[in-house]
């Protein structure tokens, strides 16, 4: 079980898309802030902001598109759904907010199958309450 | 992208043939089945577990006279338990985001295509690009 009251005072690191702030121990938030189409060369600089912010840790990663129409490249969805993500990730949540990237989120779940777990949500509660279904280490 | 067959379901009985034609060019040996019908397509649809079973794409229009797109699919949710292998490309005329809203929630659809459909539109969906 995790406990998602323990705040982190680690600052959030801001890119020039999104802000990826560590939440406590075991959570990352990826706030996206600017519509924009997301290469695998965005996806490839949240991850290395990751590592610096949860250094040789395994980690949550709470996506969140609230408040964006952010548009993500095939080759990043492909990329996102790797193998290598395994080796890091326990798992991912995604919000969505408009009805296209619900549908996106759907795509990227049903046909690029992900091997991370990972799940699309109306809200932030509900995705913590899925964190804490995992048992970990 | 493989599907083992492709479901057409749109009142317009020109549009289904305009879009077999466009599926016909993408996905040129994989079956393809059309239907007018909304209850038509709900009846075979109970009876006919492979669509959900294996790969399946309905390409679903959202407008309809006696059903709406989202209505067959609250239908299908209710009497089909495991509906993994289905999936559901919206197919409207109107961008109104309260029937585009209220379709995204079903997590089998994957996209929408504003009409016409076109290769390059379908093509674009079946790759994730909204």
């Amino acid at each position: 079980m995790i406990d998602s009251t323990e705040k982190s005072k680690i600052p959030s690191v801001d890119l020039e898309f999104c802000q990826v702030k560590k939440l406590n121990e075991l959570i990352v938030h990826v706030v996206y802030v600017r519509s924009m189409l997301i290469m695998p060369e965005h996806v490839t600089k949240v991850y290395n902001t990751c590592d610096s912010i949860m250094p040789g840790r395994y980690f949550f990663m709470l996506d969140h598109l609230e408040h964006v129409q952010a548009q993500f490249h095939p080759k990043t969805l492909t990329m996102s759904a790797d193998v290598e993500r395994a080796e890091r990730v326990y798992a991912d949540a995604f919000i969505p907010h408009s009805a296209s990237l619900k549908m996106l989120a759907n795509f990227y779940l049903k046909m690029k199958k992900p091997k991370v777990p990972a799940r699309a949500f109306d809200n932030v509660n509900d995705a913590m309450d899925w964190f804490k279904t995992f048992e970990i280490n | 992208m493989h599907f083992e067959r492709i479901l057409l379901l749109d009142d317009n009985e020109t549009t289904i043939f305009v879009n077999t034609d466009v599926v016909e060019e993408l996905f040129p040996n994989t079956p393809i089945i059309s239907f007018t019908s909304s209850e038509k397509f709900i009846e075979e649809a109970l009876k006919t577990s492979e669509w959900f079973d294996t790969p399946t794409l309905l390409l679903l229009d959202l407008n309809m006279p006696v059903k709406f797109g989202y209505e067959v699919l609250e239908e299908l949710e209710e009497e089909i338990p495991d509906m993994d292998e289905f999936h559901v490309i919206i197919l409207t005329s109107s961008n109104l985001m309260r029937d585009l809203e209220r379709s995204s929630r079903f997590p089998n659809v994957i996209g929408y295509v504003e009409k016409p459909l076109t290769l390059k539109k379908l093509n674009d969906r079946l790759n994730g690009e909204i």
